[in-house]
């Protein structure tokens, strides 16, 4: 892995942004954060596994980053027509490379946060703990990731707009992916750690449930 | 159309970019263990990397344009020549100028690619320099923080070094191609050329930048003014700013 590429994402996301606008070195750029992506998330899955050990630290290492990726090839056409309809005229390898390079420097960010997260499961944090603060770990990570794309999308009003359209699309398609994906962190009394748990709904409709059900508001079939 | 379906058919499409992106690596001469990784790369991935792989070879290289500055000063120069070729503005710019820029600007891309991939290299990275400094001041060693510093006093020459050659060649071909339309303008529209030679004489100027750069750099250290032939100063390698500089 390049690492003046690495650091440059870490460090200077506004020169990262300008070079992919200005069409240097884009072949690199991809290469370094596909394979930052790789590690990033394959480290962090394998520590969040680690919750419940054994398998999982492998499953949750490899389906990570395979979720990160599979939702960035599926959001990649509609950024490529949010920025040219909404923003700034790009071409698709570009918003391609603008992506990649947005998420690349979100799992550096969820790779420092790897200590933090191993050491909370080791000093016995307790599942919806350790599921909490993972999340924020992700959290932290998007917003590094808005970095890069905000500095590309320019000075006009109108990037905000495009920025909104491209964190809510990755937020759905993210959100299904991932939950497609589920379990990552798994149950100690579990017996069997599966790859992939059964078909359960879809992630929206799960989150409307969930959302208020916590409000106090159950739905007819569970209260019944 | 069921999920296993869309699956087969984004496989199908992923391999389809496999075997462009091998092909036009195979084209442009890729080692086959490199061109084999970009083309398996594209299968699972196609929608991020194909785009990428798949543009202009030139971007593979740098900046958009930028390894073609050579190419756009001799472009400019070779079409300007021509327009000027038997009319009153050939004395102006001729093949004999226009060979002696274009080699100039040669020698110069190729000194600028040398010193583009020597700070590549991390030893030369200026904020590593920075960072020696800092340590050795913080660590109180006097010793090493002399030595840092002149690494870093090196290393931040390198840079402006290659700042400066960078930015002649991009204000030479910029005044090449001004040229060329400047010429163009008189053959067509029949303008006056007194603009002409403005233009050719802040040419000549970059040149004779881009020259004593070159000069310093071959000879390790600042050279006095070069002196042609006939004892001019200023003059490059036998080349004498056009009269119609003023």
């Amino acid at each position: 892995m390049n690492a003046r590429i690495v650091s440059q994402l870490l460090r200077a996301p506004e020169q990262v942004a300008r070079e992919c606008v200005e069409e240097r070195r884009l072949p690199q750029l991809a290469l370094v954060s596909i394979s930052a992506i790789a590690l990033g998330g394959a480290l962090f899955g394998a520590t969040v596994g680690g919750y419940r050990g054994g398998l999982q630290v492998l499953y949750s290492a490899i389906k990570v980053p395979a979720a990160c990726l599979w939702t960035l090839a599926l959001c990649v056409p509609a950024y490529y027509a949010f920025t040219n309809i909404f923003g700034r005229a790009l071409p698709v390898r570009v918003v391609a490379a603008l992506t990649l390079a947005s998420i690349a420097r979100a799992s550096l960010v969820l790779l420092a946060a790897v200590p933090v997260i191993w050491l909370m499961v080791d000093m016995g944090a307790s599942y919806h703990a350790t599921a909490l603060w993972a999340s924020v770990a992700y959290g932290l990570a998007g917003l590094s990731a808005l970095g890069v794309m905000l500095r590309a999308l320019g000075d006009r009003s109108k990037r905000f707009v495009v920025a909104g359209l491209m964190v809510s699309l990755f937020c759905i398609v993210g959100g299904q992916s991932a939950w497609m994906m589920r379990p990552y962190l798994g149950r100690p009394s579990q017996a069997e750690v599966p790859f992939l748990r059964a078909p359960d709904g879809v992630f929206a409709e799960r989150v409307w449930k969930s959302g208020r059900s916590s409000m106090g508001w159950f739905d007819e079939e569970h209260s019944r | 159309m069921n999920f296993l379906t869309l699956c087969v058919l984004y496989l199908l499409t992923g391999l389809a970019c496999a075997m462009a992106i091998a092909r036009r690596g195979a084209r442009r001469g890729d080692g086959p263990r490199e061109r084999t990784s970009r083309a398996l790369l594209a299968v699972p991935l196609w929608p991020l990397w194909a785009p990428i792989a798949l543009s202009d070879p030139v971007s593979d290289e740098g900046p958009v344009g930028d390894g073609s500055i050579p190419v756009r000063i001799e472009e400019a120069l070779r079409e300007g020549v021509d327009v000027a070729d038997g009319t009153a503005l050939d004395a102006m710019l001729n093949a004999g100028s226009s060979a002696r820029i274009t080699e100039m600007v040669r020698r110069a891309d190729a000194r600028r690619e040398e010193l583009r991939a020597l700070l590549s290299r991390p030893e030369f990275c200026l904020e590593a320099a920075r960072r020696r400094v800092r340590d050795a001041e913080a660590e109180q060693r006097p010793r090493s923080l002399a030595t840092a510093r002149l690494h870093l006093d090196n290393v931040e020459r390198l840079h402006a070094m290659a700042a400066h050659d960078e930015a002649l060649m991009h204000e030479i071909a910029d005044l090449a191609e001004a040229l060329r339309t400047q010429l163009l303008m008189a053959r067509f529209a029949g303008s006056s050329g007194d603009g002409i030679g403005d233009i050719i004489g802040d040419l000549w100027s970059r040149v004779e930048a881009l020259s004593e750069a070159m000069e310093c750099g071959d000879a390790g250290g600042p050279q006095p003014p070069q002196t042609d032939a006939a004892g001019h100063e200023g003059s490059v390698h036998g080349l004498t700013p056009h009269p119609g500089r003023g």
